[in-house]
């Protein structure tokens, strides 16, 4: 199978702390990877790196994105070649209408594709069956962008936003956190949806719970800037139950 | 002559052009009044608390041209297609022509015929005038040509927002005009009113200095919205708003600002009966060397009554704007409820906020509180909306709408709203650089 993303070496820090010391992954198309690691191993600076947020700076290393290098392009860049960061923390945007906020991000891809914009009512149909598949209300539409949202209802709205946006790599991170586990599984369930042998998943999370319902390919286990140790599904199980210490994190 | 005077070529200028026949006595006395406190008080300097940030000599000392009647427009123009129910001013004169007929059900007519009709009005026109701490305002009282009056009798309901246009010409070069607005509605009446203060590409260094009283009896509610719009950055307009609301009485006032050199909102509601409720919000878009003053006063003169105050600015260029505001709460107004907001968007390193939200409180039993906040374009925002493939650019113009939005949404005429989102959409792409 074709190497979709491939990290080497790479280190990056925030605000003049570093935070990834030499992180080494592969993701191929149709994998489903997890990463997980204690508080403050560097697991969401990871994604961050990966989609282009300007407050990490990368020190050394590279990022391959289908043969192309990462770390040149713009965050919009890396969005439009199909990169997709379902935020920890998503932000509020007052003001901004949720399905015109959607509209417009579908229609940057189109234009990137050098096809016509879908006009409001051609995107009211799309909006409405990737709505369905993520199991998301169609009153969530009306609202602001994630603005007065609930913890939950912010997580969701990401997938929605996913759902629409079809990304071939797909960054969750800690979408399972602020869910309560019908919630959880339900998003699960619309994450799930979405996977295609074309596309891929890079989950990070703290916890066990969701890889119940998103079950990985891989598992990775971050510490201290580095990845430990990676192997398959029963990995996440083990540290369920034993922490991370046992690993020497 | 008084020293204010021969110091100011404004004065004397908008003296010398007001009408020299007696119309109405009680409105002569008023004026007589009027002048006299003027002469009194004189221009302010940056000694008044409330003109520290913003004196005007450089406009007193204009030469204005007296105001003639002109065209500027058809009647059929586009900019009329909404506004079925109009009363519009060129240069401070009232346009017969450009005017509609009233709604019917709803005293809506050229202010002198309606003091003419209805002399019970001498109570309320300038009723204030002994507390009047504004020269402007002053001069408005002793100076104003025509105006418009708006009267609701108890329970009516205007079935329709009543219009207003104010149009700067400026063809023949500077105006000064100095229009009136008297809003009366009586017991539980309701009325929507939408006052635009245009000077389109025109009205180059014209000032308008307008005073709009608003009366809003026991359980009255009137919906006010002052679109202050100006293609270029010149001109000057200040609008003095005096509100006196009854018990239960609702204000919902909206004003939107763009474009002018200077534009000063200065805003005094009175909460006079018990839960009277204010809400006064706006917001201004300036570029180049725009500046925006508000400066707002709300006092709780009765027990519970409510508040609100959001006040929004996207500034861009060397754009100024001052957040002056007052919630004062007098002795005995227990339960008062006042929330004072204050949000600046800043898009250049040049523009400049003054931000000074204040509270007086005379009674141990309120809610107060209140907020200021300037800053630029949030990072993390910005990598939010980029990482769904929105280029710098639209992210940006994105942020800044939608920090527009807020108080757009607050526009209650549908038609009106969609008028003005897209005028502001217009400004803020202008805004906003890659």
């Amino acid at each position: 199978m074709n190497r979709m993303l491939e990290i080497r070496g790479l280190k990056a820090r925030i605000a003049g702390n570093d935070i990834l010391k030499g992180v080494d992954l592969t993701i191929r198309a149709g994998e489903t990877h997890a990463l997980m690691g204690p508080n403050g191993s560097g697991k969401s600076t990871l994604a961050k790196v990966i989609s282009g947020d300007p407050s990490v700076e990368i020190t050394a290393g590279e990022v391959n994105f289908e043969g192309h290098n990462l770390l040149e392009m713009e965050p919009e860049a890396r969005a439009l070649a199909g990169i997709f960061l379902a935020f920890q923390y998503p932000v509020e945007i007052p003001g901004v209408n949720n399905a015109a906020f959607l509209r417009m991000a579908y229609n940057a891809q189109r234009k990137a594709r050098g096809q016509e914009p879908a006009d409001p009512m051609e995107f009211d149909e799309i909006l409405k069956l990737k709505r369905e598949a993520v199991e998301v209300s169609a009153e969530f539409l009306d609202r602001a962008v994630n603005h007065g949202f609930s913890g939950g209802e912010k997580k969701r709205n990401e997938v929605l936003q996913m759902a629409v946006l079809e990304p071939k790599l797909a960054l969750l991170d800690e979408t399972d956190s602020g869910l309560d586990v019908d919630a959880l599984r339900s998003v699960a369930r619309g994450v799930n949806r979405l996977k295609t042998p074309s596309n891929a998943r890079l989950v990070v999370t703290h916890y066990q719970r969701l890889l119940d319902y998103i079950v990985p390919d891989f598992v990775h286990i971050l510490a201290d800037g580095r990845v430990l140790r990676s192997g398959d599904k029963t990995l996440a199980l083990e540290v369920e139950k034993r922490g991370y210490d046992w690993l020497g994190a | 002559m008084t020293v204010s005077e021969s110091k100011s070529s404004y004065a004397q200028q908008v003296r010398l052009s007001k009408a020299q026949e007696v119309r109405l006595g009680w409105v002569e006395a008023l004026r007589a009044r009027a002048l006299k406190a003027f002469d009194e008080k004189g221009f302010p300097d940056k000694s008044w608390e409330s003109w520290r940030y913003f004196t005007p000599s450089k406009l007193l000392s204009s030469a204005f041209e007296k105001p003639v009647p002109a065209e500027l427009l058809s009647k059929e123009d586009p900019i009329f297609a909404g506004a079925r129910c109009r009363i519009v001013f060129v240069d401070g004169l009232f346009s017969p022509k450009l005017s509609s007929q009233a709604p019917g059900n709803v005293d809506f007519s050229e202010l002198w015929s309606g003091l003419f009709n209805h002399p019970e009005l001498e109570t309320r026109l300038g009723r204030d005038l002994d507390k009047e701490d504004n020269p402007f305002s002053l001069i408005n009282t002793f100076a104003f040509e025509d105006g418009a009056l708006i009267m609701l009798p108890s329970g009516r309901q205007a079935l329709e927002p009543l219009h207003l246009f104010f149009f700067t010409t400026g063809t023949r070069g500077p105006v000064a005009s100095v229009p009136r607005i008297l809003l009366v509605a009586e017991e539980g009446a309701e009325v929507a009113v939408v006052a635009r203060f245009y000077g389109g590409n025109h009205g180059q260094n014209s000032f308008e200095n307008a005073v709009a009283e608003i009366y809003a009896d026991a359980g009255a509610r009137v919906r006010w919205t002052n679109l202050q719009i100006q293609e270029n950055e010149s001109g000057s307009l200040f609008l003095q708003t005096r509100a006196y609301l009854k018990e239960k009485a609702e204000l919902d006032m909206v004003t939107v600002t763009r474009g002018r050199e200077i534009t000063r909102n200065e805003i005094r509601a009175e909460l006079e009966g018990p839960g009277a409720q204010c809400r006064i919000s706006g917001l201004s878009v300036l570029s180049g060397r725009s500046q925006a003053h508000q400066a707002l006063s709300v006092l709780h003169r009765s027990p519970g009554a409510v508040s609100r105050q959001i006040y929004k600015n996207l500034l861009d260029g060397q754009s100024r704007a001052e957040f002056n505001s007052l919630a004062e709460v007098c002795p005995g107004a227990q339960k008062s409820d006042s929330h004072q907001l204050n949000k600046n968007l800043l898009l250049s390193d040049d523009a400049r906020v003054y931000s000074r939200p204040k509270l007086k409180i005379y009674a141990d039993d309120v809610q107060a509180a209140h907020g200021s906040a300037t800053g630029q374009a949030d990072p993390g925002e910005l990598f939010y909306l980029r990482s769904r493939g929105l280029d710098l650019r639209t992210a940006r113009f994105v942020l800044a709408y939608g920090f527009a939005e807020e108080i757009l949404s607050l526009i209650p005429e549908k038609e009106v709203r969609a008028e003005i989102e897209a005028s502001v959409k217009n400004a803020v792409h202008a805004m906003v650089r890659g």
